[in-house]
């Protein structure tokens, strides 16, 4: 075989049949050691699906991160048309995080798969899943409609983990998370990094209206806008993002429903998508709350202001950029369907 | 507006679902300890977590001249010295220390609480908190009844807020409340004048800790424990809160402490009653407190019987602790050097209720153990019948459920297996659940999650008077008996060991003998 994968040194190559006994040997050899401690937890298995060799490494330390504060059994599924398609190469790793968190352990392992081989593929995976451990299932690919590979892995899950920006990054990117979340056969559900990656405005939003003077406000607040990043030729397509909070929005108020208006700015120095300001105001008095996305510092600032125009209320909110394991863990640790996701795609 | 609202439609279904509603927290005693140790870390890390709401501001009020740069600076050595600070975030920081105030006042004085009452209009304005006031009374206990008097006097309790109708007040106070049941009832009937009970937080910070809350979902989410948590399954029950350290630099506060009021009458009756009450219909504060106080009201009086029969008492001479020579208690700053102030303490506590009779509760607490460690070891009866040879079983004990407080927080079984061979051979092995080894993010401090109750205004995880009283009247007798008779020949355990052998006395006048930690 000629793929070669960029995997850390810590991973070694292993029979996909002699793993569980290798796993066992390893966890021995530490706790003996002192590497390990002497019962070692599992929470959960995490299959992960790339779609090229290249990302191997890049999956890796996501996982990395996550087994620093998840105990999980990992599968990454690297899907190349160049593998062999008759046998399934299999690397392992498997370890306690660093300090402070050093008595984690997870063990990771890696398969390099033909995704012309489904049957092979699928049965390697339930075959190496731990055993009665919920399975989280992170498609790190695009839209997979009609994929096999996708759908048979996607049997074996209770959830399924999608990005939507990798799925073009639109209206339609969001029709493919609605009709996933159709399936009603995830006993989870189906979680959106692209969603969660919309938490910090939500629940600034949230905030701003916990304050009784602001919440007084909110029947007169009967319009709201959406702004996004459009790069430097702002799109005509809204971002996927954008149309998940002016989802939100009409789903928690009805009065806002048809009367949120998503819009692109010309920004050059943000990703293109992200959302820069949310505003709710009133269509009869200067009323209004907006709260826009500020760089030093890093978060949100909002300002409430009454029918008379003046300012009530002036908060800033902190909102770090959560990386790709930061998204995965707060969908891991939100087990249940979302209804929030799914009131929002209904209303966007 | 055409109309108001009463719920936050945008809170359903967040993370943070209950939110804390906009209030000033005001510290008294904030120059003290407490304060910069443990208070001002624990805010800190609310606002790094995004857990207090967005108009909230602190106040700090002591006697020291500090001004507000002053107190922004104590917040930020806090935060800088705390090990429990988990995310350093500058600007987080930079943040909560801009809504950091400081009024410097004599706790006595008057004229000290109407200016207080005119600088928290005027934050109340600023910071848009709605009237509503935390007063965190970081004092010593017995400043406690006037700082409120003087609040009230002012105006600054009304149940309803700082003079708005939709405000909360609430005083939060730390334990020891009170010396004695005289000294507690007297000191809940001084608040009450001022104050509602459903005002009052008194804080006992094992309750704030997630193994000991863990207590809770573990008898209470798991079907298979609960059917024999009771006399017929369980021999008895041991309960353990042990210390490597001595008294510190506390000499004087210790010598009127002792390990009773300091551990037992609080700390001990919580690790009891959470393993020992009967499930509570919700976790709303009344349900849950009433369940666990009727366990506390339960118990046997102590002195029901001859008091050396159920209570041991020690004090720790010189020794070796982790290595290292200890100084006895009698030496130590500040102790007096013919002090009977018991630093160790056993008792054996009955339960007088359907599911415990017949059940004794070994609890023990000491300082200068051998070991730092709080558990609670539920030993289960002996199976009834052994059908193997008795050589094979003699080092089979009975089934242990060990439930760690601190450290290595976690769970262990034990149970017989069989050694691997030809031989019918039984050995005792733990099953272990590590919550390290399980759950990978830090958990936050007592304080920060009480803090945060408080703020909800839960006082689940609060004492009520009628607690603190019941766990008063419990302990009174003992320390009533041991105060009077000073013929104890005291030093009676080394430092560095287990407690004194009237201890192991205790349990093997019953057939049984302390689990070694």
């Amino acid at each position: 075989m000629s793929l070669k994968l960029d995997l850390p040194p810590t991973f070694t190559p292993v029979e996909v049949g002699a793993i569980e006994d290798d796993l066992a040997a390893r966890w021995h050899t530490a706790t003996r050691d002192g590497a390990a401690p002497a019962a070692h937890s599992s929470t959960l298995n995490l299959i992960v699906c790339v779609e090229d060799a290249a990302a191997a490494g890049e999956v890796s330390k996501v996982v990395d991160r996550l087994a620093a504060t998840h105990p999980i059994r990992s599968l990454t599924i690297v899907s190349d048309e160049l593998a062999d398609d008759r046998r399934v190469a299999a690397w392992l790793g498997a370890g306690c995080a660093p300090a402070p968190a050093a008595q984690i352990c997870s063990e990771e392992i890696t398969l390099l798969v033909n995704p012309d081989a489904l049957e092979l593929n699928v049965s390697t995976v339930e075959g190496l899943l731990a055993g009665d451990l919920p399975a989280y299932f992170y498609w790190r690919g695009a839209a997979p409609t009609g994929d096999p590979l996708f759908a048979g892995l996607a049997r074996l899950a209770d959830k399924v983990i999608v990005d939507s920006v990798r799925f073009g990054d639109g209206p339609a990117a969001l029709d493919t998370v609605r009709r996933l979340l159709n399936h009603r056969s995830y006993r989870f559900g189906v979680a959106d990094l692209n969603w969660e990656r919309t938490a910090p405005w939500r629940e600034a939003v949230a905030a701003c209206f916990d304050d009784p003077s602001v919440l007084a406000l909110l029947p007169s607040l009967d319009r709201a806008s959406v702004d996004f990043a459009g790069g430097s030729s702002p799109a005509q397509r809204p971002s996927a993002r954008a149309l998940l909070v002016a989802g939100w929005l009409a789903s928690r108020e009805a009065r806002l429903r048809n009367r949120i208006r998503v819009r692109a700015t010309a920004l050059q120095e943000l990703g293109s998508g992200r959302v820069v300001q949310v505003s709710l105001s009133s269509s009869q008095t200067m009323a209004q709350l907006a709260l826009e996305r500020r760089s030093s510092p890093t978060g949100i600032g909002a300002t409430a202001r009454d029918a008379s125009g003046h300012t009530i209320r002036m908060w800033s909110f902190p909102a770090s950029t959560l990386g790709e394991a930061e998204l995965i863990h707060r969908c891991i640790d939100a087990p249940a369907r979302d209804p929030l996701l799914e009131a929002a795609l209904h209303h966007e | 507006m055409s109309a108001t609202q009463a719920v936050n439609p945008f809170r359903e279904g967040l993370r943070t679902q209950r939110a804390t509603e906009p209030c000033q927290l005001i510290i008294f005693g904030a120059s003290g300890d407490l304060t910069g140790r443990k208070l001002l870390p624990a805010i800190y890390n609310l606002a790094q977590a995004q857990l207090v709401p967005p108009s909230f501001n602190v106040v700090g009020f002591a006697r020291q001249p500090m001004g507000d740069d002053g107190f922004r600076q104590r917040l930020k050595d806090g935060v800088a010295e705390s090990g429990e600070v988990r995310v350093r975030d500058e600007s987080v920081l930079e943040s909560l220390a801009e809504r950091c105030h400081y009024v410097a006042g004599d706790f006595k004085d008057p004229a000290a609480y109407a200016t207080l009452k005119t600088e928290l209009a005027q934050f109340d304005a600023r910071y848009g908190t709605s009237g509503n006031c935390i007063f965190y009374l970081a004092t010593p206990a017995s400043l406690y009844s006037g700082i409120v008097e003087q609040l009230h006097a002012v105006g600054l309790t009304s149940p309803s807020g700082n003079g708005q109708s939709a405000g909360f007040t609430r005083i939060v106070v730390e334990k020891p409340f009170g010396h004695d049941l005289a000294s507690a009832k007297a000191l809940n009937a001084e608040m009450l004048r001022f104050v509602s009970e459903d005002q009052i937080y008194r804080i006992d910070h094992y309750l704030g800790k997630e193994t000991v809350q863990n207590i809770l979902v573990f008898r209470f989410s798991n079907g298979i424990f609960e059917p024999i948590w009771n006399r017929r399954y369980v021999d008895h029950v041991q309960i353990t809160v042990a210390e490597t350290l001595g008294i510190e630099s506390r000499g004087a506060f210790y010598e009127e402490t002792g390990i009773v009021r300091d551990i037992m009458q609080n700390h001990m009756l919580q690790l009891m009653s959470l393993v020992a009450m009967e499930p509570p219909q919700t976790f709303d504060a009344r349900d849950f407190r009433d369940e666990k106080i009727r366990v506390i009201e339960a118990i046997k009086p102590l002195n029901a019987a001859p008091l050396s029969d159920v209570a041991v008492r020690g004090q720790y001479g010189p020794g070796a602790v982790a290595g290292e020579d200890a100084i006895g208690y009698r030496e130590e700053n500040g102790v007096a050097k013919d002090s009977i102030t018991p630093t160790y303490a056993a008792f054996k506590c009955q339960i007088d209720n359907w599911r415990w009779a017949g059940v004794p509760f070994y609890v023990r607490s000491g300082k200068r153990l051998p070991k730092r460690i709080s558990e609670i070891a539920v030993q289960f009866k002996e199976a009834p019948h052994l059908p193997f040879e008795r050589s094979q079983v003699e080092a089979v004990e009975g089934n242990v459920l060990a439930l760690r407080i601190q450290p290595d927080e976690g769970i262990t079984l034990k149970f017989g297996a069989k050694v691997p061979g030809p031989s019918m051979r039984i050995r005792t092995v733990a099953m272990d659940f590590a919550y390290g080894a399980t759950f990978g993010d830090e958990d936050a401090s007592p304080y920060e999650r009480l803090i945060l109750d408080c703020m909800k205004g839960d006082q689940t995880l609060f004492d009520r008077a009628d607690g603190v009283e019941a766990a008063w009247a419990l302990v009174d007798p003992v320390l009533s008996a041991w105060e009077a008779d000073k013929s104890v020949k005291f030093p009676n355990y080394a430092a560095g060991t287990w407690g004194p052998a009237a201890a192991d006395e205790l349990l093997a006048r019953d057939g049984r003998r302390w689990r070694r930690l």
